[in-house]
């Protein structure tokens, strides 16, 4: 049962932040960080098969492959964001946990731009 | 046209299906509205399909796609290079001030008994045909026997802008001499070639 693994993980790792702030503030963040980055690693093995199902499935339709890859990249960039807003916010920095969040935006309307321009560009063509 | 129905709505569940997987899988965070306008459009483009592929049947929106994230990219790369570009001229310039400088003061000191103290220079503007001419020359030069505090400090000054200024000012009574100060003024605006009729001395 993995998931016993990762909540006994994640208790451990808060009853222990909780006890060491008492004394050195400084280092509850370090254990906070080394938690997340532990979860998310024994997670990513799970998710990368996840991701290649849904990947196989998008084969068998009719549909660009550029879609469907901007969008893997596009919950990518939301999630590490997130992840580092969250350090950030934890620490009580939350103007540079906005900051992270507003370059996170921007990578995304990067990669969506396209998309949403080919859409328009559609649109036009669609009119007689 | 019964297959190209049956495609069409198989295309149609399977990708709503895939991307309400998917939306389980994103972060509870600001960015989840972002992520399903996006979503949105490719479900939109997934209900379009068959009326694109009537109108352009060679697959040209993925063409597209790339041909617009290679724009974005293109003028972020050249925002980029601009800013090198800018940032090495402006290098280039002040290093070739700079090397102006060493040469003036060298000429000067090695074939004088004087000391350069200050040089100051204006170039012509890089856009112009001829870039990189001295506009403005200024020059202080102080006796080299003098101490620094001591120095009294006249001024060198050949202007290439201002044509009719030519004179001598008479009330030249520091310890320069003022046939020195016009060996200086000739040297120099031999060596650069600046009309000797735009050179002016004043203390």
């Amino acid at each position: 049962m993995e998931i016993f693994k990762i909540v006994g993980l994640g208790i451990t790792a808060t009853l222990l932040a909780m006890i060491v702030k008492q004394y050195k503030p400084e280092y509850g963040v370090h254990i906070s960080i080394a938690a997340g980055v532990i979860i998310f690693l024994l997670m990513v093995s799970k998710l990368a098969s996840i991701l290649e199902v849904i990947y196989s499935l998008t084969d068998k339709l009719d549909m660009d492959a550029v879609y469907m890859k901007s969008i893997f990249k596009i919950i990518g960039i939301a999630y590490i964001s997130e992840f580092g807003s969250e350090v950030c916010r934890d620490c009580g920095e939350s103007s540079i946990a906005s900051k992270i969040e507003f370059a996170g935006k921007i990578l995304i309307m990067v990669l969506a731009l396209p998309i949403l321009l080919s859409v328009l560009n559609l649109i036009i063509k669609l009119m007689p | 046209m019964i297959e190209i129905i049956k495609g069409w709505i198989i295309n149609i569940v399977t990708i709503i299906l895939i991307l309400s997987f998917l939306e389980i899988l994103l972060p509870d965070s600001k960015m989840k509205k972002y992520i399903n306008l996006i979503l949105g459009f490719i479900v939109m483009l997934v209900i379009l399909g068959p009326i694109i592929n009537v109108l352009n049947n060679n697959g040209e929106l993925q063409q597209d796609v790339f041909s617009i994230s290679g724009q974005l990219s293109k003028n972020e790369y050249a925002f980029i290079n601009s800013n090198i570009e800018n940032r090495q001229e402006e290098q280039l310039a002040s290093l070739y001030k700079e090397r102006i400088k060493q040469d003036i003061v060298y000429r000067v000191e090695s074939r004088y008994d004087v000391k350069v103290t200050e040089v100051y220079i204006e170039l012509e503007d890089s856009k112009k045909e001829e870039m990189g001419e001295i506009k403005k020359l200024e020059l202080s030069v102080g006796n080299k026997n003098y101490q620094l505090d001591e120095d009294t400090i006249p001024i060198v000054k050949i202007d290439v802008s201002n044509e009719d200024i030519n004179e001598i000012d008479s009330n030249d009574v520091d310890d320069m001499s003022v046939s020195l100060k016009k060996k200086i003024k000739e040297d120099i605006s031999n060596i650069y070639n600046i009309n000797e009729n735009n050179v002016e001395i004043m203390n």
